[in-house]
C-alpha cells in the first residue's frame, strides 16, 4: 500500500516534471521557429525559400544542370537540383546566354560567369558529338513509349472528367431522392474507376521504361556544374531594388533617438513627480498617462498629419518622433516612476544636506542610481519607435523610415519572400544590438534598483 | 561651535495636523540634546525642520544667532546622520565621505586628510574601498557618521541612528557615539523612541507628545522630577505606576484613600497638597521606591504576587490591584514566588502627586542634591 502510494508519487513527478518541459519546449519552439525562419529565409535565394522546412538550412552551393532545349532553336536549358524534391527543377530555356545567368542569378542567387557558361555549353556539344550514335538510338526508343504516355495521360484526363461529371449528378440524384438513378450512377462510377485503375497502372510502367532510358541518355546529353551561392545577395538586393532603404535606416535611428529623448526627458520628469511629491489628483493623472496608450496609433496619426503639417513637421524625423513620444511618454512615466520610488528619498536629503541644491542632489544621486533603470526603459522606447509602421506610413511621404521601406517591399515584391526576410533582419539588427548594450540593465526596468 | 535658539517652531500638514507646535528651545554649545518621544510625536518633523529638509509653517531657527528658519539645507552648516543611513550605493565608502568635502571645493590633499582621519575615528579606515553594499549595516552606520563628521558642522543632527542595528550593537555604538561625542565636541540633536537610549547618551532629554515638549531637562531630572504623568510613564523602566486615590482629611492629618490601602501623609508630602481642592489625586511610584517589608507592621499594603520576573542583577515582581499591573523592583535576592504574599511600603521621599483632571505635578521637583543624599 505505502509502497504503492510511494511509486505513484513518483510517477506524478516524471509526468508532472514531463509535461513541464514540454511547455516550456513549446513556448521556446513557438519564440524560436519564427526568428529561425526569418533568418534562414533571409539567406536562401528564391528556388530555396518556398522548399522551407524540408530544406532546413540555407545551402551555400547550387548545382546547375545544362541541358539541350527540347526543340534546338529554343537554345539550352538550365536546371538547378532541389533539394526536398530530389530532381533538378528547370530554371529557363534561352539562345541568349545573358537571360541564363540572370535568371539564375535571381532564382537561386548565384552568378554564373558567362565564360563558364559557354565553357560548359561546348563540353555539351561536345560529349553529344561523341555519343551521337546511342543518343539517337535512345531517342527512337524513347519516343513510341513517350508518344504512348501521351495519350494514356489524355485518357486518364478524360475520365477523370467523366468521374466528376458523374460525381456532381450523384449529389443532384442524392438531394432528389431518386433511388434509382442513384443506383445506376454509383453503378457508372465504379466501372469507371476501374478503368482508371488500369490505366494509371499502365501509365506507371510506360514511365518507369522512360526513366530506364533517360538514366542512360542524361549523362550524355548533359552537363553538371557546381557554383557557390552568395549567401548575403538578398541583402545586396534588398538594399539595390529599394533605393531609399539606407537613408531611411538613417531616419529610423535619427526618430528613435529622438523618442528616446523627448520621452525620456519629460517622462522622467514625470516619473520623478509622481514617486517623490504628493499633489491632488496624482493617481488620476498617472491613470490618464496611460489612457493615451489605449487609443489606437492610426487613429492619432490622423488628426497628427494636420497638426504636423501645421507646424512644419511633416515627413520629417521630428514630427514623427513626436508622435510616438505621445505614447512612449506614459510608458515611460510608469517605469521610471517605478524606478524612482526605489531610490530612497533620504539619499537626495543626505546630498542636500552635504552640500547640493535640489537638483545638485537629483544629478549627482538619484540619476546615477536610476541610469540603468532609465537605460531600460530607453530600450522600451527605441524598441516602440524602431518598428512602428503604421503611423510611420501616414506621417511620412518622402522620406519614409525603414520599416515602411520594407512593408513596401512586401507589398511590392510580390512573393519574394526571401528579399522582405532580409529587410525585416536588417531591421531587427538595430534592436537587438541596443538591446544587447543595455542587457545587463533590463531586470531592473521594473523599479528593481537595488541601493 | 554653536548655539541653536528655536522660538515658537511650529509645522502643519494640510490645514489641520500640525507636526510639531510652539517648539521653544535653547541648545548651548556642545551639549548632547536628545528628542525623546513615542512615533508622532513630532521629534523627527524638528530635527528636519532644524536640517532645513522640512519647511517651516511659523517660528524661527537661529544658529549662533543668525536666522536659518528658510535657508536651504546646504547653506545651514548642519550634517546629519539618518535613520536608514542614506549612504550613496553608487560610491565607495572613500567618496561618501569626501563627497560633502568636494561640494565644498575643499583642495584634493586636504579631503583626503580629513577622509583619513576620520575613518580612523570611527574604526572604518579598511573598508575605504568599499562600496556600501559590501557592508554591514553597522558599518554602514559608522560611514554615515563619518560623512557627518567630516564637513565639521556646527550642528550634529542624528534621527533615529541605532534603531535599524541589532540590540547589542545598537549598545556598542550607543557608547561609540558618546565617545566620539566627547572627542568632537559637537552640538548634537539626537532623536530616538528609546527611553533608554536617551537616558545613557543625552545631556538634556527634550520630551515630546503630539507635537509639543512635554518636559525639557537632564536625565536625572526627567526621571525624578517628572513633571506630568505622561514623562513620568515614559521614561523608566519599567514605567512609573499610577494609582487614583482619594484625598481626604481624618484627625487633621491628610489622607489618601486607595481601595487596597490607605496612606497618611507627612507634613512634607502633605504640605504642597493643602491648596488642591479636587477630591481624587494621581498617585505615581516608581517601581524601585517600593520596598518589600518583611512584616506586615509598617506596610502600606499586602498583596500576592502575580508575576515574577528575575533580570538577575534584580527582580521584577508584578501585582494587580484595581485591574491594573503594579511592577515593583526588588533586589535579587531572597526570591520571592508567584501567589506569595508580601508587604509593600513606600519610599515616602520619592512620591510624585498628579492633578487628576491636567495630569501635572502638583508636589515640588526634589533638588537633585537631597535625592542623591538618601
Amino acid at each position: 500500500m505505502n509502497r504503492n502510494l510511494i511509486l505513484s508519487r513518483k510517477w506524478r513527478k516524471y509526468v508532472s516534471g514531463t509535461l513541464f518541459y514540454i511547455v516550456v519546449l513549446g513556448i521556446a519552439l513557438i519564440i524560436l521557429i519564427p526568428i529561425y525562419f526569418l533568418f534562414t529565409i533571409s539567406l536562401m535565394s528564391d528556388q530555396e525559400a518556398y522548399d522551407w522546412p524540408i530544406r532546413f538550412f540555407p545551402s551555400f552551393v547550387n548545382e546547375f544542370v545544362l541541358q539541350e532545349a527540347s526543340t534546338p532553336d529554343k537554345g539550352y536549358l538550365l536546371s538547378v537540383y532541389s533539394h526536398s524534391k530530389g530532381i533538378y527543377v528547370p530554371l529557363c530555356e534561352s539562345k541568349d546566354l545573358d537571360t541564363i545567368v540572370k535568371k539564375a542569378k535571381l532564382k537561386t542567387n548565384s552568378s554564373i560567369p558567362k565564360e563558364l557558361l559557354k565553357r560548359k555549353i561546348d563540353e555539351l556539344k561536345d560529349i553529344m558529338e561523341k555519343n551521337k550514335e546511342d543518343i539517337e538510338r535512345l531517342r527512337s526508343k524513347m519516343t513510341p513509349y513517350l508518344e504512348k504516355l501521351e495519350r494514356l495521360n489524355g485518357r486518364i484526363s478524360r475520365i477523370l472528367s467523366e468521374v466528376n461529371k458523374y460525381n456532381k449528378k450523384l449529389k443532384l440524384a442524392e438531394r432528389a431522392g431518386m433511388k434509382d438513378a442513384v443506383q445506376a450512377i454509383l453503378q457508372k462510377l465504379k466501372s469507371l474507376n476501374e478503368e482508371l485503375g488500369e490505366l494509371k497502372e499502365e501509365a506507371k510502367k510506360v514511365s518507369e521504361k522512360i526513366t530506364l532510358l533517360n538514366q542512360d541518355l542524361i549523362p550524355i546529353t548533359s552537363v553538371k556544374f557546381t557554383i557557390s551561392k552568395n549567401i548575403f545577395e538578398n541583402y545586396i538586393t534588398f538594399f539595390k531594388v529599394t533605393n531609399d532603404s539606407i537613408p531611411a535606416l538613417i531616419r529610423s535611428i535619427q526618430v528613435a533617438l529622438l523618442t528616446i529623448a523627448i520621452s525620456l526627458s519629460i517622462g522622467g520628469l514625470a516619473g520623478y513627480a509622481f514617486a517623490r511629491y504628493y499633489f491632488r489628483g496624482k493617481n488620476l493623472l498617472k491613470l490618464s498617462v496611460l489612457f493615451v496608450r489605449m487609443f489606437p496609433g492610426v487613429s492619432i496619426a490622423m488628426p497628427m498629419v494636420i497638426i504636423l503639417a501645421k507646424m512644419g513637421f511633416y515627413d520629417k524625423p521630428l514630427g514623427l518622433s513626436l508622435v510616438y513620444s505621445v505614447g512612449q511618454i506614459g510608458m515611460t512615466t510608469w517605469i521610471t516612476a517605478s524606478i524612482f520610488m526605489g531610490i530612497p528619498v533620504e539619499l537626495e536629503e543626505a546630498a542636500q544636506i552635504f552640500g547640493c541644491s535640489k537638483w545638485g542632489a537629483f544629478f549627482h544621486v538619484t540619476l546615477p542610481l536610476a541610469l540603468p533603470g532609465l537605460a531600460a526603459s530607453a530600450m522600451y522606447a527605441f524598441i516602440g519607435s524602431w518598428s512602428e509602421t503604421a503611423q510611420a506610413i501616414i506621417l511620412t511621404q518622402f522620406n519614409p523610415t525603414f520599416p515602411v521601406v520594407v512593408y513596401q517591399t512586401l507589398v511590392g515584391a510580390k512573393g519574394l519572400v526571401n528579399l522582405v526576410a532580409a529587410g525585416g533582419v536588417t531591421m531587427a539588427l538595430p534592436a537587438i544590438i541596443f538591446t544587447l548594450i543595455i542587457r545587463r540593465y533590463i531586470l531592473q526596468m521594473w523599479g528593481g534598483v537595488t541601493v | 561651535m554653536a548655539e541653536l535658539e528655536l522660538v515658537n517652531l511650529s509645522k502643519r500638514y494640510g490645514k489641520k495636523v500640525w507636526g510639531a507646535r510652539g517648539i521653544n528651545l535653547k541648545v548651548t554649545d556642545r551639549e548632547f540634546i536628545v528628542f525623546l518621544g513615542p512615533s508622532g510625536c513630532g521629534k523627527t518633523t524638528t530635527l528636519r525642520m532644524i536640517a532645513g529638509l522640512e519647511e517651516v509653517t511659523e517660528g524661527r531657527i537661529f544658529l549662533d544667532g543668525k536666522d536659518i528658519t528658510y535657508l536651504p539645507p546646504r547653506f545651514r552648516d548642519v550634517s546629519m546622520v539618518f535613520q536608514n543611513y542614506a549612504v550613496w550605493p553608487h560610491m565607495t565608502v572613500y567618496d561618501n565621505i569626501a563627497f560633502p568635502l568636494r561640494m565644498k571645493k575643499m583642495p584634493k590633499n586636504e579631503i583626503d586628510r580629513i577622509v583619513k582621519e576620520v575613518s580612523k575615528l570611527v574604526n572604518i579606515y579598511e573598508y575605504l574601498g568599499r562600496y556600501p553594499r559590501q557592508l554591514s549595516g553597522g558599518q554602514r552606520q559608522r560611514v554615515a557618521l563619518a560623512r557627518a563628521i567630516a564637513v565639521k558642522p556646527k550642528i550634529f543632527l542624528m534621527d533615529e541612528p541605532l534603531s535599524n542595528l541589532d540590540a547589542k550593537l545598537r549598545v556598542r555604538m550607543r557608547t561609540e557615539l558618546k565617545a566620539i561625542h566627547h572627542k568632537t565636541e559637537a552640538t548634537t540633536i539626537f532623536v530616538t523612541h528609546d527611553q533608554s537610549e536617551a537616558m545613557s547618551m543625552a545631556d538634556r532629554i527634550v520630551i515630546m507628545r503630539e507635537g509639543r515638549i512635554e518636559q525639557i531637562g537632564t536625565p536625572e531630572e526627567v526621571y525624578y522630577n517628572s513633571d506630568n504623568v505622561f514623562v513620568a510613564g515614559f521614561i523608566g523602566t519599567p514605567p512609573t505606576n499610577f494609582m487614583e486615590v482619594e484625598v481626604k482629611t481624618e484627625n487633621g492629618r491628610m489622607v489618601l484613600l486607595h481601595p487596597h490601602f490607605k496612606l497618611e501623609l507627612d507634613d512634607e508630602n502633605a504640605e504642597p497638597l493643602k491648596h488642591y481642592n479636587k477630591d481624587k489625586l494621581i498617585l505615581g511610584v516608581r517601581p524601585e521606591s517600593m520596598v518589600i517589608l518583611k512584616n506586615k507592621d509598617k506596610a502600606v499594603f499586602s498583596e500576592r504576587i502575580l508575576v515574577v520576573e528575575p533580570q538577575g542583577s534584580h527582580q521584577i515582581i508584578a501585582i494587580e490591584m484595581e485591574g491594573k499591573i503594579v511592577k515593583i523592583v526588588a533586589p535579587a535576592f531572597p526570591r520571592y514566588k508567584e501567589n506569595e504574599l508580601i508587604h509593600v511600603s513606600f519610599d515616602m521621599k520619592r512620591l510624585m502627586f498628579f492633578d487628576a483632571e491636567t495630569e501635572k505635578r502638583l508636589n515640588p521637583f526634589k533638588d537633585l542634591m537631597e535625592i542623591q543624599k538618601v
